[in-house]
């Protein structure tokens, strides 16, 4: 597996020790971000009280279905600015998985095949539930709360690790299954084109037809990853919201 | 795809992910969600209406059903009402005839009657006349000299036993 090349677009100071230089991911990033942008700002912005046309049906479509699916059941209607980071949420990632369906690798990638973007993307999610569990509860019973109640407190050195493992795993799995679900998807669509260019002629259809279904496919993966991984942040922000 | 750990791009993901999430809720997902209550607000209310004008339907059927009823009443009243107008009517008609007939029966009858006397004077002054005519032909057919004088001899011998 042949891992991108990052070109340095902009070189920029490092701050606190971090290379902040723009680099092509960054680049792409910010691609999936005017993307989202330009596809939901005219459909936000249109103030028609029934959807019309292909394009606002769909984009309206996916919205709601974000809304009912995932909004309604974790922040419901207690935190407008939650709705709107689900859907933020929601929409960069599927904006930043369909950028490796453009047909140009030398150029496009799926930003989320890269560890560092869905590492950063479910760090920001734990963050947001730490945040959110200890302003519910305070520091003190957010420290409490690794410890539920009715635990008998000698059992504290197995059950508080247990908890600590699971809270940490959160990120983790986050990450890990959007990472590596964009990156077998791509893998394995690069191994069907890499197998179609270099088959001979009579076999060349089989790998082809391989790499279209893949691409189908891949297309389903991007939606199936970005849903599941906002409806994910939902369910941990509603627990978060919950907690008591 | 990429392993490297690379903190800048981590930084760069929060802070591009942080800077569409402000624009995004302030330019586009706050008219958004003013639509989406309008547009629920407006289902609500064409709910509401849907069922309130359902209700008025049935209010105006039940009252369009009573108003039938009361109509038809009053049809089977005015009907049972004439019927009875009629029969009264065809009643004092009849009662009118009989007695316009028995009137001009009876005005009949007088009438016979009357024609019937003058009938039977009439006849009794022809059955006089016959009579006094036939007696003339009697007498005369009868009367011969010898006859007369013992005729008025007898008269003659009466009026002076009489006198």
């Amino acid at each position: 597996m042949q891992e991108a090349i990052r070109r340095v677009w902009i070189p920029l100071p490092r701050v606190a020790g971090i290379d902040m230089s723009v680099t092509n991911d960054v680049a792409l990033l910010w691609v999936a971000a005017a993307l989202t942008f330009v596809v939901l700002l005219p459909v936000c912005r249109r103030r028609t009280l029934v959807a019309r046309g292909f394009y606002q049906n769909l984009v309206e479509g996916l919205i709601e279905l974000v809304e009912r699916e995932i909004v309604a059941d974790s922040v419901g209607r207690r935190g407008r600015f939650w709705a709107s980071f689900l859907l933020t949420l929601f929409f960069f990632i599927l904006f930043s998985n369909l950028l490796g369906l453009v047909p140009l690798p030398q150029v496009f990638e799926s930003v989320t095949a890269d560890i560092n973007v869905a590492a950063a993307l479910a760090l920001m999610v734990f963050g947001v539930t730490v945040f959110l569990s200890i302003r519910r509860r305070g520091l003190l019973g957010f420290a409490r709360s690794f410890l539920p109640a009715g635990v008998p407190w000698w059992l504290g050195f197995l059950v508080v690790p247990i908890e600590i493992i699971s809270w940490v795993a959160r990120p983790i799995s986050l990450a890990v299954r959007l990472f590596a679900n964009m990156m077998a998807g791509h893998a394995l669509l690069f191994v069907f084109i890499g197998l179609a260019m270099g088959s001979v002629a009579l076999l060349k259809p089989l790998p082809l037809a391989g790499a279209i279904f893949m691409d189908v496919f891949e297309l389903f993966v991007c939606f199936i990853q970005a849903f599941i991984f906002t409806m994910l942040a939902g369910i941990y922000i509603r627990e978060a919201m919950e907690e008591t | 795809m990429n392993l490297t750990i690379d903190p800048g791009l981590v930084v760069w993901t929060l802070i591009t992910f942080a800077g569409l999430l402000l624009v995004l809720s302030r330019v586009a997902f706050k008219p958004l969600q003013k639509i989406l209550s309008e547009r629920e607000r407006l289902i609500e209310e064409s709910l509401r209406k849907a069922a309130e004008a359902a209700e008025e339907v049935e209010r105006i059927r039940r009252r369009n059903e009573e108003a039938m009823g009361a109509a038809r009443a009053e049809a089977a009243r005015i009907l049972e009402e004439s019927r009875h107008l009629a029969a009264e009517a065809r009643q004092e008609s009849l009662r009118e005839a009989r007695r316009e007939a028995e009137a001009i029966l009876a005005e009949a009858r007088n009438e016979m009657d009357r024609e019937i006397r003058r009938g039977l004077d009439e006849l009794k002054q022809t059955v006089a006349n016959l009579s006094v005519r036939v007696a003339q032909e009697v007498i005369r057919e009868e009367m011969n000299p010898e006859r007369h004088e013992a005729l008025v001899k007898d008269f003659v011998e009466r009026l002076k036993r009489a006198s």
